[in-house]
């Protein structure tokens, strides 16, 4: 048979124990708290692929608008390369940017926003193609610029 | 402005809107080509570099819409249509190449000279009707 001491010092024991993980239970997050800092960090990611795919939007926007320049000469064409280049590169990072999330969009997550991103970096590959394609390519093209020739004098 | 077409891109055009997925075609061309002002028509990307008579490429429908292809004289408010795709669907597709602009392009200029086009109209902006211009 325990003495009432012995007792005690059990019942401190046990005491102490259950003081220890009510305290720890205190600090940890409820289920709602998390599933809370869930959707946060889903509103914030949706946040984020809307700002990406707006700065992309009006890079693309700038882009297209680069054709319609007159008098393009020799140094106006080696700061189109540079521009061209730089396009490239921003695509190459995007699209693995854009390889990351994809895993979430497969789950359900941001996919109209992913959607979208995607979008704007299709758009920015378009880009780098046709400005690639209107400042150094078809202008190198006989066949092209007789045509250019011809009509002009219709 | 007057629309006028080439037979490649009537003969796109009419694969086309066979097809289930591409019946808001016919309703992007109406409202950007046959209802639009030509400020707002002559807007995409220029592939030939000039100014009074650009040969452009428009993007109709956004990303995943369509490409057309076209030839404007702005001073007698003339638009050709080349060829047109769509970007995805069973018919979509990349760019087209660098040569095949170049074809549409050469093809225009014939399909000018001997006049060998289709002039654009519609029936209560529901409908595209193509009419064969005199030669």
């Amino acid at each position: 048979m325990l003495t009432c001491e012995e007792n005690i010092d059990k019942l401190n024991d046990t005491f102490n124990v259950m003081l220890d993980v009510k305290s720890k239970a205190q600090v940890e997050k409820t289920q709602e708290e998390i599933v809370n800092h869930f959707l946060d960090k889903i509103l914030e990611l949706k946040s984020h692929l809307k700002e990406k795919t707006e700065e992309l939007d009006l890079l693309n926007q700038r882009a297209e608008k680069l054709t319609w320049l007159n008098n393009v000469d020799d140094e106006c064409l080696e700061k189109l390369a540079e521009i061209i280049q730089i396009i490239k590169d921003i695509h190459s990072i995007v699209i693995r940017h854009y390889a990351d999330l994809n895993p979430l969009r497969l789950r359900g997550i941001a996919v109209q926003e992913l959607k979208m991103f995607k979008q704007a970096i299709d758009d920015m590959k378009e880009n780098y193609q046709d400005l690639n394609s209107i400042f150094f390519v078809l202008p190198q093209m006989t066949e092209f610029t007789d045509t250019t020739k011809k009509l002009e004098m219709l | 402005m007057d629309i006028y077409c080439i037979e490649e891109f009537k003969n796109e055009y009419e694969r086309l809107i066979r097809k289930k997925s591409y019946k808001e075609l016919e309703k992007e061309i109406i409202e950007h080509f046959l209802l639009g002002d030509p400020q707002s028509i002559i807007t995409g990307k220029r592939l030939n570099n000039s100014a009074d008579r650009p040969y452009i490429k428009k993007r109709l429908d956004g990303s995943g819409g369509y490409r057309v292809y076209f030839y404007a004289v702005i001073y007698n408010e003339c638009i050709y249509l080349m060829f047109v795709h769509p970007k995805t669907g069973s018919l979509g597709g990349e760019n087209i190449t660098d040569e095949a602009k170049a074809m549409f392009y050469k093809s225009v200029l014939h399909c000018i000279e001997n006049r060998l086009l289709y002039k654009l109209s519609h029936i209560e902006r529901e409908r595209i009707v193509f009419t064969k211009i005199e030669q």
